[in-house]
Parts: C-alpha cells; sequence; structure tokens
C-alpha cells in the first residue's frame, strides 16, 4: 500500500492535466471578467471543471482525489483566479445537495461553463452572524413571490447573473422555521446593486436591494419555509470547498514567500527565518489535513479546516509583509487608493500575483486575509460550531 | 496521498485501546509511580505487551520480527501516549531496533534483535552526550575514552544499553556499553526516567558502523514515533476535557455552555487535527520516501511540541481547580508533553532545520 504516491490512474490524470495547463495557461488580469470568463469555459470544455459533480449535470462524475489533484495542479500552474467561485464552490455544490432535477439541469451546466456567474445573498446588514435574523421579505402572490429588502456583503454581486437567496417567507413562525431559499435572476426588474468598497480599495463585494422584484414560485428550492437548512448546507460546503481550495492556494502563497526572502538583499534573521518554516509547516499540515478529512468535510468537521485555514493563511501573508522590513509599507505606483472602486474582483483567491511590486502584493495579501476570519463564518462563530456540534459541547 | 487507516491498522488501534484500558488504567499508573512495587507494574505491562507482539512491530522479518512500517507503530503510540505507558516501548522497540537495523552488523541483528523482538531483551539507546545539543555533529569523537551519554530513556530497567557515537568526521558507530553507569536525572515526566550512562575506558563492543546521517534518520523516527504519543496523549486530554465540562455545573449550567471554555476546546481539537496530520505524514514518509525523512519528522515533532505543551495546558485550565491536583492525571499529560518537547529537538530547533533545508540560513 503506498499513501504518498498517486494510484496509477490518479498518475495518468495528473500527467494529462499538467500538459495540458502547460500548453493552455493563459495570463489574465484580474479585473479582465470576459477573459475570465473564457478562461473558465476553456477549462470546463477540456473536462476539468466539476470533477467531482455528476456527469449528468455537466460534471465529470468523479471523486475527491482527482479535485484535490486539480486544485495541486492549478496551483502550480497560477491559473488564473476563477471568476464563478461562488457558483462553482458554493452556490452549485448546495444546489447538487437540495435542488430539484430541473433546477440542476438548468443551472449547473453554466455554472460550469461561466455562461452565468452566480452570487450568494445570506448576510443583510442586521443578520450577519445570526443569519437566522433575515428580513428580507418575500410575499405570496399567486405563482410568484414578491420581494423586498437588501442583502449586504454580496461577493460577485456586480457581475451575477444569478443570486443564491435566502428570504423570509413567514414572518411569524419562529425564526429558523420561516425561511425559504430561492435562486433569483439579477436582472428582475427591482433588483439593485451597489459596490462596496474594501479595505484592499477593491469592490469584490456589494449591496443587492430588491424593491418589490417577482421571482416565480418555480425558482424556489426546497419546500418553502424549508431555507434554514438549506442554508446549513450551504455552510458547511462553502466551509469545505474553500478550505480545500485555498489550502492549496496557502502552498502557492508559500512558495511566493521563499521567493520573496530570497530575493532580499539583507539575510533573514533566525526568527524571521523561523518564521519562514512555521509557515512552511502550517501550510503542510493544513494541505494534507484536507485530504485527511475529506470525507468528513461535508459535515460540521468542515469548520475545524476553515478556522485552521483562517488563521495560517493570516500568520503567513504576516510573515510575508514583515520580511520586507524598511520597504514594508511603501506603496509602489497604483496604490491601493488608486485602484478603481466600480470594478470587481474575483473572491477570496484573488492574490495579486501578478503585480509587480512585492511590497504590493503583500501588503494586499495582509489586508485580504483579515476578511478570512470572517467570510464564510466568523472564526468565533466556528469555534462555536466545533465545541458543539463536533465536540458535543452542550448549547446554552 | 491516503491517510485512512487499513483494517489491520483499525484492528491494531482498537485493540491497543482496549488493553491498555484494561492493564494500564491510571490506578496502575499510580502503582508504578507511588508505589513500592512500581518496577512490577512496569515489568507485568512489558511481558503482556510482548505477548501481543509490540516490541515486534518494526523488527524485519529476517529477525523474527513482523516487519510492519512507522505508520502502523505511529497508529499503536497514538494509543500508548494516551495511556501514558512507560518508555519501554519507545527505548527498545523504536529507537534500539531503528539503531541496531541502521548501524549494526548481520552478525549483531542476528543476536539480538530476536530477543528483543520477543520482549526478552529490553534495550535503550544514549545518544546525546553533554554539550552536544540535539545535533549528533556535535557529538565528541569516540577515542576509547569513558563515554558518558545524557537522556537516556528507560536505561535503569534496560537489560542492553547501547551507545552511537560519532568516530570523528561524519563517521558513526554503535557500540554496546558494557559495565554502564547508570545514574538517574529525574524527568519532569515522572513516567519515564531519563539517565545519564557512563560507560568506563574499553569498556564499548563495537557492533556496527556507519554515519552522522545514519544516526540522523534513527533519531527521526524516533522522534516520529515520540510525536505520536504526544498527539495520542493530547486528544486524552481532550476527552477528559470534553467529558468534565460537560456535566460540571457552575451558575446553574455545565461550564462547557459558556463560549470562552467552548472556544479554548474548539483549539485543542484544531491543534490535535494538525498534528495527527504532520504524525500520519512523517510517518507514511518514513516508510515510503526516507529521502524526505528530516524535513518531514521535523514538521510532525514542531506541530506536536506546539499541540501536547498547548493541550496540556488549556486541558489543567478548563479543569479548573481540580485539574491543578495531583490526583487528576492532567499534569502528568502536560509533564509529558513539557519533558517530549526537550527530546529529539525543541520547536526552534527543528524550525531551524526546516529553514536549513529551504536554504533560509
Ligand atoms: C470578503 C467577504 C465576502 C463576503 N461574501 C459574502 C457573500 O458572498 N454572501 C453573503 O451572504 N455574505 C458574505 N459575507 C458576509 C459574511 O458572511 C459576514 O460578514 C459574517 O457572517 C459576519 O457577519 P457580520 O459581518 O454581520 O458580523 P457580526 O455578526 O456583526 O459580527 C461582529 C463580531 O461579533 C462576533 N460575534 C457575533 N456573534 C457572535 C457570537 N454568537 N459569539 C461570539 N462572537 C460573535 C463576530 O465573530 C465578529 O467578530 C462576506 C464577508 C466578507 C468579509
Amino acid at each position: 500500500m503506498t499513501r504518498l504516491q498517486d494510484t496509477p490512474a490518479e498518475a495518468a490524470f495528473r500527467e494529462r492535466l499538467r500538459t495540458w495547463l502547460e500548453a493552455n495557461t493563459p495570463s489574465i488580469g484580474k479585473h479582465d471578467v470576459d477573459a475570465l470568463k473564457a478562461w473558465q469555459r476553456t477549462l470546463h470544455e477540456a473536462g476539468w471543471l466539476g470533477l467531482a459533480w455528476p456527469a449528468e449535470y455537466g460534471g465529470r462524475g468523479l471523486g475527491f482525489r482527482e479535485q484535490a489533484i486539480f486544485n495541486e495542479e492549478a496551483a502550480r500552474a497560477r491559473i488564473p483566479p476563477s471568476i464563478n467561485n461562488i457558483g462553482l464552490m458554493i452556490a452549485g455544490p448546495a444546489l447538487i445537495a437540495v435542488g430539484s432535477e430541473k433546477h440542476k439541469k438548468r443551472y449547473l451546466p453554466k455554472i460550469l461553463s461561466a455562461e452565468e456567474i452566480w452570487c450568494q445573498g445570506f448576510s443583510e446588514p442586521n443578520a450577519g452572524s445570526d443569519l437566522a435574523a433575515l428580513q428580507t421579505r418575500a410575499v405570496d402572490d399567486g405563482d410568484d413571490y414578491v420581494i423586498t429588502g437588501q442583502k449586504i456583503w454580496t461577493s460577485n454581486s456586480l457581475i451575477a447573473d444569478y443570486i443564491w437567496l435566502l428570504v423570509r417567507t413567514d414572518p411569524d413562525a419562529p425564526r429558523h422555521k420561516g425561511i425559504t431559499a430561492l435562486v433569483v435572476d439579477m436582472k428582475s426588474p427591482g433588483v439593485t446593486v451597489k459596490p462596496l468598497r474594501q479595505i484592499t480599495g477593491e469592490a469584490e463585494f456589494g449591496e443587492v436591494f430588491f424593491d418589490e422584484v417577482r421571482v416565480p414560485k418555480a425558482n424556489r428550492v426546497g419546500a418553502e419555509n424549508d431555507g434554514w437548512i438549506i442554508g446549513m448546507k450551504t455552510f458547511t460546503r462553502e466551509r469545505a470547498n474553500i478550505s480545500v481550495a485555498l489550502s492549496v492556494r496557502l502552498q502557492q502563497q508559500f512558495d511566493r514567500l521563499l521567493d520573496t526572502v530570497r530575493n532580499r538583499d539583507v539575510p533573514l534573521d533566525p526568527q524571521q527565518a523561523r518564521d519562514v518554516a512555521q509557515a512552511y509547516v502550517d501550510s503542510q499540515c493544513l494541505t494534507l489535513t484536507c485530504e485527511r478529512m475529506a470525507d468528513r468535510l461535508f459535515g460540521f468537521e468542515s469548520s475545524v479546516v476553515k478556522v485552521a485555514w483562517a488563521e495560517m493563511n493570516q500568520r503567513l501573508q504576516r510573515i510575508g509583509l514583515d520580511t520586507l522590513g524598511p520597504d514594508a509599507p511603501l506603496l509602489s505606483a497604483g496604490g491601493f487608493d488608486q485602484v478603481d472602486d466600480t470594478t470587481a474582483t474575483f473572491g477570496t483567491e484573488a492574490l495579486a500575483d501578478d503585480d509587480e511590486s512585492y511590497a504590493k502584493s503583500w501588503q494586499f495579501g495582509y489586508l485580504r486575509a483579515r476578511a478570512n476570519s470572517i467570510e464564510g463564518g466568523t472564526s468565533e462563530i466556528l469555534r462555536s460550531v466545533i465545541a458543539e456540534r463536533v465536540l458535543g459541547l452542550p448549547r446554552k | 496521498m491516503d491517510f485512512s487507516l487499513n483494517e489491520e491498522q483499525v484492528l491494531l488501534r482498537d485493540s491497543a485501546r482496549e488493553f491498555l484500558g484494561e492493564e494500564w488504567p491510571s490506578a496502575e499508573l499510580r502503582r508504578m509511580l507511588d508505589g513500592a512495587d512500581g518496577a512490577t507494574a512496569a515489568q507485568s505491562l512489558w511481558s503482556k505487551m510482548s505477548d501481543l507482539g509490540w516490541p515486534s512491530l518494526l523488527v524485519s522479518e529476517d529477525y523474527d520480527g513482523l516487519g510492519l512500517g512507522m505508520f502502523d507503530l505511529a497508529v499503536l503510540m497514538e494509543e500508548t501516549g494516551a495511556a501514558l505507558i512507560p518508555a519501554t516501548l519507545h527505548a527498545s522497540g523504536l529507537l534500539a531496533v531503528s539503531a541496531l537495523e541502521a548501524l549494526a552488523d548481520e552478525d549483531s541483528c542476528q543476536k539480538y534483535l530476536p530477543d528483543i523482538a520477543e520482549g526478552k531483551l529490553k534495550a535503550t539507546v544514549g545518544i546525546y552526550e553533554p554539550g552536544s545539543g540535539w545535533t549528533p555533529m556535535m557529538l565528541a569523537p569516540e577515542t576509547g575514552e569513558a563515554v558518558t551519554k545524557r537522556y537516556v530513556p528507560d536505561a535503569a530497567s534496560a537489560d542492553l544499553i547501547l551507545f552511537v557515537n560519532r568516530t570523528g568526521g561524519n563517521g558513526a558507530q554503535i557500540a554496546i556499553a558494557h559495565e554502564a553507569q547508570v545514574e538517574d536525572t529525574y524527568s519532569m515526566d515522572v513516567t519515564r526516567s531519563l539517565s545519564q550512562v557512563t560507560c568506563p575506558a574499553g569498556q564499548l563492543e563495537v557492533l556496527g558502523k556507519g554515519t552522522i546521517a545514519d544516526v540522523q534518520a534513527v533519531i527521526d523516527r524516533a522522534t516520529i514515533g515520540l510525536s505520536a504519543e504526544l498527539i495520542g496523549g493530547s486528544a486524552r486530554v481532550l476527552d477528559m476535557t470534553v467529558e468534565y465540562v460537560k456535566s460540571r455545573k457552575q451558575f446553574g449550567r455545565a461550564v462547557g455552555t459558556f463560549q470562552a471554555v467552548q472556544h479554548k476546546a474548539a483549539d485543542m481539537l484544531i491543534g490535535i487535527e494538525k498534528g495527527r496530520t504532520g504524525v500520519y505524514y512523517a510517518a507514511a514518509v518514513a516508510d515510503e520516501r526516507p529521502d524526505d525523512l528530516a524535513r518531514a519528522a521535523s514538521v510532525a515533532k514542531a506541530t506536536a511540541n506546539q499541540t501536547a505543551v498547548s493541550v496540556g495546558e488549556l486541558g489543567i485550565q478548563l479543569h479548573g481547580g481540580l485539574g491543578f491536583t495531583w490526583e487528576q492525571d492532567l499534569h502528568l499529560y502536560l509533564k509529558r508533553a513539557k519533558a517530549a518537547e526537550f527530546t529529539y529537538g525543541d520547536t526552534k530547533w527543528h524550525l531551524d532545520r526546516i529553514a536549513h533545508g529551504l536554504g533560509l540560513s
């Protein structure tokens, strides 16, 4: 039995993928929406997306191992960021878990091909960690729901075609029992999106306003008032997929760190060298932990790797910036204040790899990483999930 | 990458847990620590473990062992670490077996390994010297004079004391230390003795030769085993803590409902999962990709050190005053963790070795 090596089938898959990526990986700026869509489509047509999704919905019907190999090779080849990451990592997997046959056939293939970009409308101004407090109202009106309210921190909302939305259908029921999940066309009359500028200067998320938006009941996912459970299933998939994809990015970040320190004029002092070694230990252990726990990650244990990933990435980014010494705070031309705040960037994996200056890319990395312990559930909330749902500690 | 346990490993783990639950409960451990018949308790456990074949696990089939790998041993050692067994299995079944197989000549292996595998012969190995730190290149070249080794595990009860020496340059040897004088140096970890052992001039019987790199590889294997013991111990501390905070009530509710308590427990689990990954990875590397052993062993030990000490501390904290009592076993785990942290390299030493391997220093 070998544990470290690919099986012959896995090795062949990896080899084909690596050759293909070497020949086909383009260089695309992270703001170039059209080019990023085209790239995702190319990836899909070549059969490299939706590896673990069922074949009848455009996936490949393979397993976690193939997906893990894809992540590794994609990181190695430094492929451009995934423009439909919310569709691929959150909405798609949630639809596979809970969607109707009709919805799966209708939406999943176009998530894969990037013909339709998705966003996730859960958080509201008064419902963040306490998601069950959400107030966006869906009023029953014959064949439609009529939706009024507001979502916030909605990643990719500026470019999205669809939103995976939680709304309140029964204001009189106990909080968790009056929520429903819907798929809403972002082009519906009454939907408005406003960008929100982030501490990095960019606007990867925005606010989405709903003003009496008509949504056919056929767009409902699951039964009416069943949205809470669906939301929870969405979260476990989000946390698992994000952690798995991003643990590989952590390795890539580590390589960038090595690059940075090898290009320094001054050698690292012993403590700095140790910090880099600690980052190596962290990135190794996290990637491997995701593999080791793969079959448990669609449950609450996804929170274990999500919290670990957030903290390790934050530490790594801090180390990267710190190793720059006196130059660390210097902005190169086109600092953060000059980033066009109407431009979307994509998701948690946007890396600023393509920035010429080390300082700017580590500043970006350091700042962007602040969100890691907030997005997809704060680390405080997730620690409580681990304690109560994984360790079985009593709830109040 | 595949870290799942196969059927035999699941069986090994479960049967070990059951066996140690019966044969080495806290009361028995306390008998060893407190009672006048401490040595009897330890010896009786050793005979039973030998009957189960544990000392033979790593020994190759050529020498009547089971010929299993480090991954199997790591699975077992998580359980032995959870039960805080004494050091004999580590010293004889891992350290001595690895040292003999790496450095001793064929005749010596034939002569000693079958008895070690059977448990008839309890062996241990002295490596470090005063002033050598954790770096075997820093050992003084052996000249025929008296040699003193420090931090030798389980030397007081060993039947065979081996020394690994540097012979000059990169050369190394393994030798029996005859007429050895064993002096207990009292470890903070009261469940495991550490001794200073001196072999008088002219009393070394050389069994074979190798290189300092071979010596480091032996230490790295022992490091992985020790890391497995630490993670097993940490997992046991977390189990004890979860049970306790579920039942202990203050302010009219279980203390496990308090978020400050919950979040510490969550951190314990995160550390344990990370540490277990480090151990399994390093064990798999030892079995399949020995060229990468040094770095993988350092990943495992750096992580295990961090996890075991912090879990040990948090376990005491979450038990309140009770956790501070001699009665509770928690302090034994923390002391084990703290002593083990300084065995085969502390966290700094391992991070420095990784940094060096990455070309950073
Ligand atoms: C970059 C980014 C992208 C995002 N993308 C999306 C998206 O696409 N779709 C979407 O729906 N949402 C998205 N979010 C929103 C995210 O899910 C929320 O920000 C998050 O759930 C926290 O909610 P909040 O911001 O209201 O903070 P709050 O819930 O107000 O939390 C404030 C602080 O209080 C703490 N806190 C709150 N409750 C508790 C408690 N019970 N115990 C202990 N501490 C507590 C929190 O941990 C935090 O530190 C995104 C956020 C970020 C930063």
